[in-house]
């Protein structure tokens, strides 16, 4: 057991003023001779109350990291659960027809904003310009609305960094729907009738790919007819061509 | 263990002047005689002993009581004296449940060795040391008290302070500066010695004291100061 040595200066109402080794001056509850050898138990139980407390900060972080605030709901069958510092700690597949979570896991601990764009593009099929995705959020907290606005807002602009999407493309959200957003590769038909259907690829100034905050599905089924509806839409534009 | 010895040859004196019939001998060295045995009455009743008390008046019967016995070849007189009003303290608290009384013969089988005796010797003339340098810290208007809150918690920041009193202890001018205007060097020191200012004026007392505790050679004090062993580290 270490032992740190001191000498006694002055003692008097149950205080003593001790000269330690190493030129330290202390004071301890405790009356002794002037002169006395003073000899110090190692600080054990201070260690010991350090070491429980950083234990337990450890755990707290730890259980409050693997926490899960908020699920994003991808239209093609990816749940992703996020933690309350946006980073991904869960990923599920609801769908057989998709990758497996496993394949997924690269993804833990990533940001929200970096996982989402590898996501939407995995979402949406090679074969289909007008295919789109829907990413749905949803908190289980009590006041839990401004969390998914939060994490729509941040799923929104790291859609816009990757797909170049522009301003006017934006939708206004549906005020009913505010915790979800639809992405789209192509310009919306109902804004543009009349001009000619453009190919849009990502990574062309010419194609902006537009997204509008709309109604989002509050089923999963509802997204899958609309992605059924402009697979008919593509055939149909094939035809013309 | 100079201390120690100093005094068991001062005591050895006295008890030599005695033994040649000088009766006020004892009176000489009573001054410096009894603090020692009031902590000897201290450590066997395991609690304060005053000069009012009635240990006291026994340790002072003691202290003839030695004078009268001893020889040189008993061992060395402190650790005698010691042992004797070990034994009477002993024979007294006996008395006051109704024993018998001890003879003088039987103090060879007592708990009271020559080290302990030596190590309230050296207590002792480590009190001295600590009253010679309380009074040298009252006349710079220190008290111990504020040492405690002026001393640096990080070993560094103090291996730091215990150098600038190092400078200041073996530099004549600073010294000088010290002795005469009562406080620290602070600007030649952060000026010609390029010394940190901060450190200087928010450790100033310890500092001070440390330089002190090196001009007037306080060599018990000295020791606890400069070890290697470090002493505790708080924060």
């Amino acid at each position: 057991m270490a032992k740190a040595r001191g000498v006694v200066l002055e003692s008097n109402n149950g205080y003593s003023t001790i000269l330690m080794e190493g030129g330290q001056y202390i004071k301890i509850n405790r009356t002794m001779q002037i002169g006395q050898i003073y000899q110090q138990e190692y600080q054990y139980k201070k260690f010991l109350l350090a070491a429980a407390a950083v234990l337990v900060f450890t755990l707290l972080a730890a259980v409050d990291f693997f926490h899960v605030v908020a699920y994003a709901n991808v239209s093609n069958g990816i749940e992703i659960g996020v933690n309350r510092w946006n980073r991904i700690i869960k990923v599920e597949t609801l769908k057989t027809d998709v990758k497996t979570s496993a394949e997924y896991s690269a993804l833990k601990g990533k940001k929200l904003e970096e996982a989402v764009p590898a996501l939407v593009k995995d979402a949406l099929p090679a074969d289909d310009d007008q295919a789109e995705v829907t990413i749905q959020v949803n908190s289980g907290k009590q006041n839990g609305a401004k969390l998914e606005a939060k994490l729509i807002e941040k799923i929104e602009s790291s859609v816009e960094e990757e797909f170049n999407i522009q301003d006017q493309g934006k939708g206004k959200a549906d005020a009913q729907d505010k915790n979800s957003i639809r992405i789209k590769l192509k310009n919306d038909q109902k804004e543009k009738q009349d001009r000619p259907r453009d190919k849009i690829k990502p990574d062309n100034e010419n194609n902006r790919p537009a997204y509008q905050a709309g109604k989002g599905s509050k089923d999963k089924q509802n997204s899958f007819d609309n992605k059924d509806r402009a697979a008919k839409k593509g055939s149909a534009k094939r035809e013309a061509d | 263990m100079s201390g120690s010895k100093e005094f068991e040859t001062i005591v050895y004196t006295s008890w030599q002047k005695f033994h040649d019939g000088n009766m006020n001998a004892i009176d000489d060295i009573y001054p410096e005689l009894m603090p020692f045995c009031l902590r000897i009455c201290s450590r066997t009743c395991g609690r304060y002993i005053d000069d009012g008390d009635e240990e006291a008046s026994i340790a002072r019967m003691s202290i003839i009581e030695a004078f009268e016995h001893y020889e040189p070849d008993k061992g060395h007189i402190l650790g005698y004296l010691g042992r004797v009003i070990h034994n009477r303290i002993i024979d007294y608290k006996r008395s006051q449940k109704r024993t018998q009384m001890l003879r003088l013969d039987d103090l060879n089988q007592r708990h009271l060795d020559d080290e302990q005796i030596e190590a309230l010797v050296e207590e002792m003339a480590r009190s001295e040391e600590i009253k010679r340098f309380k009074a040298i810290l009252n006349s710079f208007s220190i008290e111990f008290a504020e040492l405690v809150s002026s001393s640096p918690r990080q070993k560094k920041t103090r291996d730091t302070a215990k150098k600038i009193a190092v400078l200041i202890a073996e530099n004549q001018e600073l010294k000088t500066y010290l002795l005469e205007k009562r406080k620290l060097p602070a600007k030649p020191l952060e000026e010609k010695y390029r010394q940190d200012r901060k450190l200087i004026d928010r450790y100033r007392k310890y500092i001070l004291a440390a330089a002190l505790i090196r001009i007037y050679d306080l060599r018990q004090l000295k020791e606890y100061i400069w070890t290697n062993k470090g002493g505790t580290d708080r924060g």
